[in-house]
C-alpha cells in the first residue's frame, strides 16, 4: 500500500521536481513520493559522488580475488617473511634481517604495491580482503540490526501494555550499557569457545561472531525511534480504516506501518552500515572482532600499530579505506535523507 | 650460538682486565662499580604479586629476590656463576641424608628482619606453608614432595609435618616422600624466601611482608608502581654472604604499559633501566646507538617451541611431528620477533646444566620433506586447530605457524584466545588442543625443571597441566626421568638429562625453535661498564647489582 498522505512522514509534491508543475491545459502528471525522491537523489551531486566513492570501494573489495591471482600471485594469509622479490630492477627482502627487521613499503610493483605487513603478507592483497571481511560485517550486522529493531519497534509500538514494556526495557538494558564495552565483552567471551546456542553453532574465529554482535548491540538505536514513530502512526485514520475492514495486527503491522517507515529505515540503514563499518574497526583493532589471521581494516591497523615509526603504511592504508569508506557512506545517508524526506531530521545519535 | 659468542668476547675483554687490575674476580662486575643514588626503574606488567608465596613471573622475581632470601639463595652474579646455589640465612648448605630424603639446615646468627624482629626457624616453615595454603603457583614446582605438604594443601590444618623447625637452636629439618635431586634449588627460589611466621595466609601484594634482604618494599600503589629502598636493619649476621648485594639505596619502580614509550624515557635519561624488550619498531634503532655503551642482549633459559598434543591426531603419529620440526624457520621466526630470539633446536638451554650440544636432527627449513612425512604419515589434509595468544607478537608468530602447516598439507585453522585464558585452556586434557604455542623460562637452574617438569608423562593432569605434549603413553621415558630427577646433579646424571632431552627431540614431542634474548637497556646516567646486572639465571636482571657512574 503507499504512503499514507496524511502521515507525518509524507513525501509532498513539490513545484520543483520536474514533471510534478501543474501544465495548463493538460492533466497533472501524477509522480510518486519515490519518483520524486530519486529525482531529488539525483540531482544532489555530493550524494551521487560519495555513492560512486563506496560502489568503487565495494567493486575493488569484491576483485579481491583477482589481485591476488593475477598481479599479487599470493593470497592474504600467505607469509614470506624471509623470501626477496624485484621491484624497480632491484631485489628486496619482503622484511628486513636482524637487526632492522623492517617490512617492505609501498612501491611501484605488482607484488608488495601497497609494501608487507610484519609477517611479510602483501598489504595490497590484505586491504582487499580485509575489505570485502569489513563491509560483509558491516552489511549483515546492520540487516540484523535493522530486521530485529523493526520487527521489536512494530511489536511494541503496536501492541503497546506488556509487549511495549518487554521490549522496552530490552532496548533500555543494551542501551545502558556502553557500546564498545559491551562488544568487547561479548566479542571476547564468544572469541574463546564461539556461540553454542540450541541450533546455532558457530565456531570462535567465524566472521559471524563479530556480525552478530554488532547487530545485536545497536537493536535499540533503530528499534526506539522505530516504536516511537509505530505509536504515533497507529493512531492516524488510515489505521482505523483497516481496522475497520476486518485487517488483522499483522497485515496493519507490516502491510499498513510497515510501508510508512520504509524511508526512515533506509536512511538509518546506510548511517548503521557505516557506523557498523567502524563498530568492526574499534572491536577487531582491540582483538575482540574479526579474528587473526583473517584480515578486516580494524585488526590489520591493530597489527600495524606496533611498527608505527617504522612502516607507518600498515596502518594508515587501512585507515584511509575505513575513512573513505564511512564517510561515503554517510554522505549519501544524508543526501538520501534529504530525498526522501526534506523535513526530517534524523541522525543516528 | 649468539650467546656463546658474545661470551667468548667478553671473556678475551675481561682476559686483559684482570690482566690489568689483576684483582677482579668472575664475578667482578657485582664488586666494581660505585654505591649509592637512587634510580628508576619501568617495568610494563606490575609485578603478578609482590609476595614471595605467590609470585612467579620474572616481573614479580626482580624485586622479590632483592628482599626475600630464603635458607638458601643463588650467588649474585651473571651467567652459570649465577646459577649457583648459596647459603642465604642457613649458615651452609643443606646436610643431606644417605637417602637423599632428609635435609638438616641450621640458622645463622644474629638474624633479624627488616622490621627489627628475629628471625627463627619456624618462620621457614610458615613461609613453606603460605605457599600451600594458599594455592601459590609454586605448589606445582615441587614443595608437595614434603612430607605432609599434600595433605595440608587440601586440608589447612596442622601445619606440614615433615618440616620440623627447633627456635632455640636453629635448625630446620625437611623430610621428602621421595628423594629429589632438584630440592636444593626449591629451597633458594623466591617461594621459599623467608617472611615472619605471623604474616597471614593470603597475598600481602599491597603491604609486603617484611624480609631479610638488602632492600625492603614501600609505598606500593597497585597498577603503577612501588619502591624498594634500603633495609636499615639488614642483619649483622648476613655481612659478607651471597644475600648482601644492593648498590644504590633507592630504587623507584614505574609501570607503563607503553614499551615504545619506555625506550624514549630511557634514552632521554628520564629513566634508568627497563625491563622488557624495546618494541620491534624501536629496537634496530636502540642497537644501532646504543649497543655496547647502553645496551646489549643476552639468551635467557628459556625454551620457545611449538606444542604438538600426541593424544589429538594427527599428532598421535611420529612422522607428522616429525614434519613440523623440518618445516619450522627460524630465521622467519626470527625476524618476527625483532630478532631477539637465538637459535636452538634442544629441550635444555644452553646455559642450563645438563644442556650438551648435539646435532640438530631437523636441520630444516625443509618443507619438501614435511610434505612428504605428512604424505606418509596419511594425514594430508588433516585439519588441525593451532592455539595462540593475544600477547604480541604471539598473534603473528602463530598467523606464520598456521599457514606452515598449510602449506605442509594439513588443514590449519587458527584459534586465539586473550593470554589470561592461554595455558589454562591448553592445559585442560579434555579440551585436546592439539598444537599451539608454548615457552619455558627457568624457574631454577636445573634440568628438571625442564624435562620433569613439562615431558614427563607421570606429570600430566587433568588441569592445568605444563606437559603439553601429553605423552601419557611413553612409560618408559617416565620411568627414565624419575630416576635420574631423584639424583643430586653430578657429572653422570648431567649426561643422563642430556641423553633424555636428544631422546624428546627424537621423539619430536615439542617442534623447538629459539631461546628467546633479553636485553639491558641504560640510561646515560647508569654505569654500563661494571654494573650490568644482567645474565642471572635466577631472575634475568639482578638489581641489586646496578650502580650509577
Amino acid at each position: 500500500m503507499a504512503p499514507n498522505p496524511s502521515s507525518e512522514f509524507a513525501f509532498e509534491p513539490s513545484p520543483s521536481v520536474p514533471g510534478v508543475a501543474a501544465t495548463e491545459g493538460r492533466p497533472i502528471e501524477a509522480v510518486g513520493p519515490w519518483s520524486s525522491a530519486r529525482a531529488r537523489l539525483r540531482r544532489n551531486r555530493t550524494a551521487m559522488t560519495a555513492l560512486a566513492v563506496f560502489a568503487t570501494i565495494v567493486a575493488c573489495c569484491l576483485a579481491a580475488p583477482l589481485w591476488a591471482d593475477q598481479v599479487a600471485h599470493v593470497g592474504p594469509d600467505e607469509n614470506n617473511l624471509t623470501g626477496t622479490f624485484e621491484r624497480g630492477g632491484k631485489r628486496l627482502y619482503v622484511v628486513t634481517p636482524p637487526p632492522e627487521t623492517k617490512p617492505v613499503g609501498p612501491g611501484w610493483s605488482g607484488r608488495y604495491l601497497l609494501g608487507a605487513d610484519k609477517n611479510g603478507r602483501d598489504e595490497m592483497v590484505r586491504l582487499l580482503y580485509g575489505g570485502r571481511n569489513s563491509l560483509l560485517v558491516g552489511f549483515a550486522s546492520a540487516l540484523i540490526t535493522t530486521v530485529v529493531a523493526v520487527i521489536l519497534g512494530l511489536l511494541a509500538g503496536y501492541f503497546r501494555g506488556r509487549t511495549d514494556l518487554v521490549v522496552r526495557t530490552t532496548f533500555d538494558i543494551i542501551w545502558s550499557f556502553p557500546v564498545l564495552l559491551l562488544g568487547i565483552s561479548l566479542g571476547t567471551a564468544l572469541a574463546i569457545g564461539g556461540l553454542h546456542l540450541g541450533p546455532i553453532d558457530i565456531e570462535s574465529g567465524s566472521l559471524w561472531i563479530p556480525i552478530l554482535v554488532i547487530g545485536v548491540i545497536y537493536i535499540p538505536y533503530l528499534g526506539r525511534p522505530v516504536r516511537g514513530q509505530v505509536l504515533a502512526l497507529r493512531e492516524k485514520e488510515f489505521v482505523e480504516a483497516a481496522v475497520a475492514q476486518g485487517a488483522g495486527p499483522l497485515r496493519i503491522m507490516f502491510g499498513e506501518l510497515l510501508p510508512n517507515l520504509a524511508s526512515t529505515i533506509l536512511v538509518f540503514g546506510t548511517l548503521i552500515v557505516a557506523n557498523n563499518i567502524l563498530t568492526e574497526a574499534a572491536l577487531s583493532f582491540l582483538g575482540a572482532g574479526v579474528q587473526l589471521p583473517t584480515p578486516s581494516w580494524g585488526n590489520m591497523i591493530g597489527e600495524g600499530v606496533n611498527l608505527l615509526s617504522t612502516a607507518p603504511h600498515l596502518t594508515i592504508v587501512p585507515g584511509l579505506a575505513i575513512t573513505l569508506t564511512v564517510l561515503a557512506l554517510n554522505v549519501f545517508g544524508d543526501g538520501l535523507r534529504d530525498a526522501l524526506d526534506p523535513r526530517a531530521k534524523v541522525r543516528l545519535r | 650460538m649468539t650467546g656463546r659468542g658474545m661470551g667468548a668476547r667478553l671473556a678475551m675483554g675481561g682476559a686483559v682486565a684482570v690482566l690489568l687490575v689483576g684483582t677482579l674476580s668472575a664475578c667482578g662486575s657485582s664488586s666494581s662499580g660505585r654505591s649509592g643514588g637512587a634510580i628508576t626503574i619501568l617495568q610494563t606488567n606490575f609485578p603478578d604479586a609482590l609476595d614471595p608465596a605467590q609470585a612467579i613471573t620474572a616481573d614479580g622475581w626482580e624485586p622479590l629476590t632483592q628482599v626475600y632470601p630464603g635458607l638458601l639463595t643463588f650467588e649474585h652474579a651473571s651467567g652459570a656463576a649465577g646459577a649457583k646455589v648459596a647459603p642465604g640465612l642457613a649458615e651452609a648448605l643443606p646436610q643431606i641424608s644417605a637417602d637423599g630424603r632428609t635435609y638438616r639446615l641450621r640458622l645463622r646468627k644474629n638474624l633479624n628482619f627488616s622490621n627489627g624482629a628475629p628471625i627463627r626457624a619456624s618462620d621457614f616453615k610458615h613461609s613453606i606453608e603460605r605457599v600451600m595454603a594458599t594455592d601459590s603457583p609454586g605448589v606445582g614446582l615441587g614443595y608437595a614432595a614434603i612430607v605432609g605438604a599434600e595433605q595440608f594443601a587440601k586440608t589447612k590444618k596442622g601445619g606440614i609435618t615433615g618440616i620440623v623447625a627447633n627456635d632455640s637452636t636453629g635448625e630446620v629439618t625437611i623430610h621428602l616422600i621421595q628423594p629429589r635431586g632438584s630440592f636444593t634449588y626449591l629451597l633458594a627460589i623466591p617461594f621459599a624466601g623467608v617472611v615472619p611466621a605471623s604474616t597471614p595466609e593470603k597475598n600481602q601484594t599491597p603491604h609486603p611482608p617484611p624480609g631479610a634482604g638488602r632492600y625492603v618494599i614501600r609505598n606500593v600503589d597497585q597498577g603503577r608502581g612501588y619502591q624498594l629502598v634500603r633495609n636499615q636493619r639488614f642483619s649483622g649476621g648476613l655481612k659478607g654472604t651471597a644475600v648482601d648485594v644492593g648498590k644504590v639505596n633507592a630504587i623507584t619502580v614505574k609501570i607503563n604499559s607503553n614499551i615504545s614509550a619506555q625506550v624514549t624515557q630511557i634514552v632521554s635519561n628520564q629513566a634508568d633501566f627497563m625491563v622488557d624488550n624495546p618494541t620491534a619498531d624501536r629496537a634496530g634503532e636502540v642497537r644501532s646507538k646504543y649497543t655496547g655503551t647502553r645496551y646489549r642482549e643476552f639468551p635467557t633459559t628459556s625454551t620457545y617451541y611449538m606444542f604438538m598434543n600426541t593424544e589429538a591426531p594427527p599428532f598421535d603419529k611420529l612422522a607428522v611431528r616429525q614434519a613440523v620440526n623440518w618445516a619450522l624457520d627460524f630465521d622467519a621466526l626470527n625476524r618476527l620477533q625483532a630478532g631477539f630470539l637465538s637459535k636452538t633446536h634442544g629441550i635444555l638451554p644452553s646455559q642450563l646444566p645438563g644442556y650438551e650440544p648435539s646435532p640438530d636432527l631437523y636441520a630444516g627449513p625443509n618443507l619438501q620433506k614435511a610434505r612428504q612425512l605428512i604424505a606418509q604419515a596419511g594425514a594430508k589434509g588433516a585439519p588441525v586447530t593451532v592455539w595462540g595468544n593475544d600477547q604480541d607478537p604471539t598473534p603473528q608468530t602463530m598467523a606464520y605457524y598456521t599457514d606452515l602447516l598449510n602449506k605442509i598439507g594439513l588443514k590449519a585453522k587458527l584459534k586465539t584466545i586473550a593470554a589470561a585464558d592461554y595455558f589454562p585452556a591448553v592445559g585442560d586434557r579434555s579440551l585436546r588442543a592439539q598444537t599451539g604455542f608454548a615457552n619455558w623460562t627457568e624457574d631454577y637452574p636445573h634440568p628438571a625443571d625442564f624435562i620433569d617438569g613439562l615431558l614427563n608423562p607421570d606429570n600430566i593432569t587433568a588441569t592445568n597441566n605444563n606437559n603439553l605434549s601429553y605423552n601419557a603413553s611413553d612409560a618408559g621415558f617416565a620411568k627414565r626421568i624419575n630416576a635420574v630427577a631423584a639424583r643430586p646433579l653430578t657429572a653422570q646424571t648431567k649426561k643422563e638429562w642430556a641423553a633424555l632431552d636428544r631422546y624428546a627431540q627424537q621423539q619430536a614431542y615439542w617442534g623447538v625453535y629459539a631461546t628467546r634474548k633479553q636485553s639491558t637497556f641504560f640510561s646515560d646516567r647508569m654505569n654500563f661498564k661494571d654494573c650490568k646486572g644482567d645474565d642471572w639465571p635466577v631472575a634475568t636482571h639482578d638489581w641489586g647489582r646496578f650502580c650509577l657512574k
